[in-house]
């Protein structure tokens, strides 16, 4: 990635993590690994972000709040699982309120690993987003071209 | 250095009288769970009573209903209300009774 | 009379790490009834310890909360070592305590993170979490792992800090104390902290018995109770002093939390000079068969623990009573009679850990 064309804000919501990976989600935006310099903005507006980092499995009850979250994003979005609980459940993953990882509920676009994944990895996995958006927002334009508006 | 704590027998008529008591002591609730035992459950009450840790075992059986103590120490209707949806206990009058919703859990609760 | 209307909090919310539901019924700005709705982070997990056996599931109650991730570890190991009558070697109950008292420092500089965040104060905020990396930092060199240690065995600690690493951590603590407290008076003397948490939030000593609070929630009610003087691990052998409020608000508990700031540093220097030398583990063979019951303090307050094993090697019960679930019944009476603006701040006083909460 040559540079970035964009300033994305992130969403973050926390599924039914321990806890872990959210604070290191926090560490990411705090003086140490600072995220903020890549005009990254933790907002907490869901019709504000570009980036929706979402921590830890789904259960039954969180499933509604995380696709409502994903629904009010707008055009083009990317998702990104934080953590192993995202990516399949994890150590929880035979737990009974577990149905397993983020991807039960919404397309996810970068998985990042990890038990708690750490802040590197997490940036890592964001600047993989911000490709990942760059492609998506070319074809979003493309196809609104072909559309003829 | 371990801690050297109370554990004494109650029967369920008990409980109440029990909390009232240690109410009027000054006591607090510290907290309230239920184990699966082969015949019924056992309900486990923690208070603390000037530092001193207070436990007292009820045995009841899988149909026995019991009194809530929400009346005497507000804070337990969340202890109830959780043994009532993970362990199937029925407790009758809790102040603030979620139905079995506490946790809202998708699999068929309760658990036996 | 004005009309009465609810309003959903959470849970998804700037201010909320972690999701958490309240129904806040207003009159006009005043909150008349707060009813919190929990279940989103809820996983069962005293529920798996009919899947792991009683070894492996030390990996699975670490993760109860990536906070007080050691104290649960710890917890659980203490329990098991009384139901099976293990006596741990000495330098391993230091070891326990010094990582005890990290988490703690690390905790509540993350709280006094969040606090100032959510009055708007977006420098303290960073200020303080960039303090917290410091810690982060000693326990990823003494234990390997950033929030999740797995340091914890049945029976001691698994790794062992060598002493020259100990008086390293203890030269860093006391830089980093200079450091801290001229962050703390910030949050001490500035007016404008002052203005938003003083006089709001009152929990009266009384109420604090009856709701059942715990941790820095109850000490500043003016309530003198503090686990560690119990005496597990090490802290038998510590000298220090149970720290109070006495104005019973918002304030009150900022204080306590910043007076155990001081405190952790100075409970790690003691044990530093005192630990002894020896292994840091034993052996433990069998299955756990009895019950028992643990008390630990958490950063956010008292932990009970019961286990109960059977004599094979899945335990019969897992039970965790932890601290945040003890002081919800308080947060809803704190939150009687608030301002809706000020709702945020409450929440956080009590020092919410969801994850906790739910399990």
């Amino acid at each position: 990635m040559a540079k970035i064309t964009k300033s994305p804000w992130l969403l973050h919501y926390d599924g039914s993590s321990c806890n872990g990976c959210d604070i290191e989600v926090l560490a990411c935006l705090t003086p140490v690994y600072d995220v903020e310099r890549f005009g990254i903005i933790n907002t907490g507006n869901p019709k504000h972000a570009d980036i929706f980092l979402v921590t830890g499995g789904i259960n039954e009850k969180n499933k509604a709040v995380v696709k409502q979250l994903y629904d009010q994003m707008p055009e083009p979005k990317v998702v990104v699982a934080v953590g192993i609980c995202a990516c399949n459940g994890g150590v929880f993953k035979d737990a009974y309120n577990i149905i397993g990882g983020v991807d039960k509920a919404i397309p996810v676009d970068v998985y990042v690993p990890g038990c708690a994944a750490r802040p590197e990895a997490i940036i890592d996995g964001v600047v993989k987003a911000l490709g990942v958006l760059d492609e998506k927002q070319k074809a979003f334009k493309e196809a609104k071209k072909k559309k003829g508006v | 250095m371990r801690e050297n704590y109370e554990l004494k027998i109650l029967s369920p008529e008990q409980i109440t009288i029990k909390a009232h008591s240690l109410r009027n002591k000054g006591a607090r609730l510290s907290q309230i769970c239920s184990v699966r035992t082969k015949d019924g459950y056992d309900l486990l009450y923690s208070y603390v009573l000037d530092g001193l840790f207070k436990n007292y075992k009820v045995s009841i059986s899988e149909t026995a209903e019991i009194e809530s103590i929400t009346a005497i120490f507000p804070n337990a209707f969340l202890y109830e209300n959780e043994m009532s949806e993970l362990f199937g206990i029925k407790i009758k009058y809790i102040a603030l009774d979620y139905k079995n919703k506490l946790y809202d859990i998708a699999v068929e609760t309760p658990f036996k | 009379m004005s009309k009465r209307s609810i309003v959903p909090f959470g849970p998804q919310h700037p201010v909320l790490p972690e999701p958490i539901h309240l129904d806040l019924v207003l009159e006009d700005e005043k909150v008349v009834e707060a009813i919190p709705s929990i279940g989103f982070v809820h996983r069962g997990l005293e529920k798996l310890v009919e899947k792991r056996n009683f070894h492996d599931y030390m990996y699975v109650i670490e993760r109860i909360c990536g906070i007080c991730s050691f104290m649960h570890g710890m917890g659980y190991a203490e329990g098991i070592e009384r139901i099976m009558d293990v006596e741990i070697p000495d330098r391993a109950k230091y070891l326990r305590t010094i990582w005890c008292e990290m988490s703690r420092l690390h905790s509540h500089l993350l709280w006094l993170g969040l606090l100032a965040d959510a009055f708007g104060f977006e420098s303290l905020f960073m200020h303080c979490w960039r303090m917290r990396e410091t810690i982060l930092d000693m326990f990823e060199a003494s234990t390997g792992g950033r929030v999740i240690f797995s340091v914890n065995k049945i029976g001691g600690v698994l790794k062992d800090m060598d002493n020259s690493m100990l008086r390293t951590f203890v030269d860093m603590f006391d830089k980093m104390e200079e450091e801290v407290r001229s962050l703390t008076n910030v949050f001490l003397k500035d007016y404008t902290v002052a203005n938003r948490l003083k006089g709001v939030g009152i929990l009266t000593k009384e109420d604090a018995i009856l709701n059942g609070a715990v941790g820095p929630m109850m000490r500043a009610a003016g309530i003198e109770a503090d686990t560690r003087k119990l005496g597990y691990a090490a802290y038998g052998d510590i000298d220090f002093d149970i720290i109070t409020g006495k104005d019973c608000d918002s304030f009150a508990r900022c204080e306590v939390r910043i007076g155990e700031i001081f405190q952790s540093f100075n409970i790690i220097r003691q044990a530093v000079a005192k630990i002894p030398e020896g292994p840091v583990a034993v052996d433990v063979k069998g299955n756990p068969n009895g019950e028992a019951f643990v008390r630990l303090e958490q950063p956010r307050g008292e932990a009970v623990f019961y286990f109960r094993g059977d004599g094979t090697q899945f335990l019969n019960r897992a039970r965790v009573r932890t601290p945040t679930f003890a002081n919800i019944p308080s947060l809803v009476k704190i939150l009687e009679g608030c301002d809706f603006a000020d709702v945020p701040i409450l929440v956080l006083t009590i020092d919410p850990c969801v994850s906790c909460t739910e399990r």
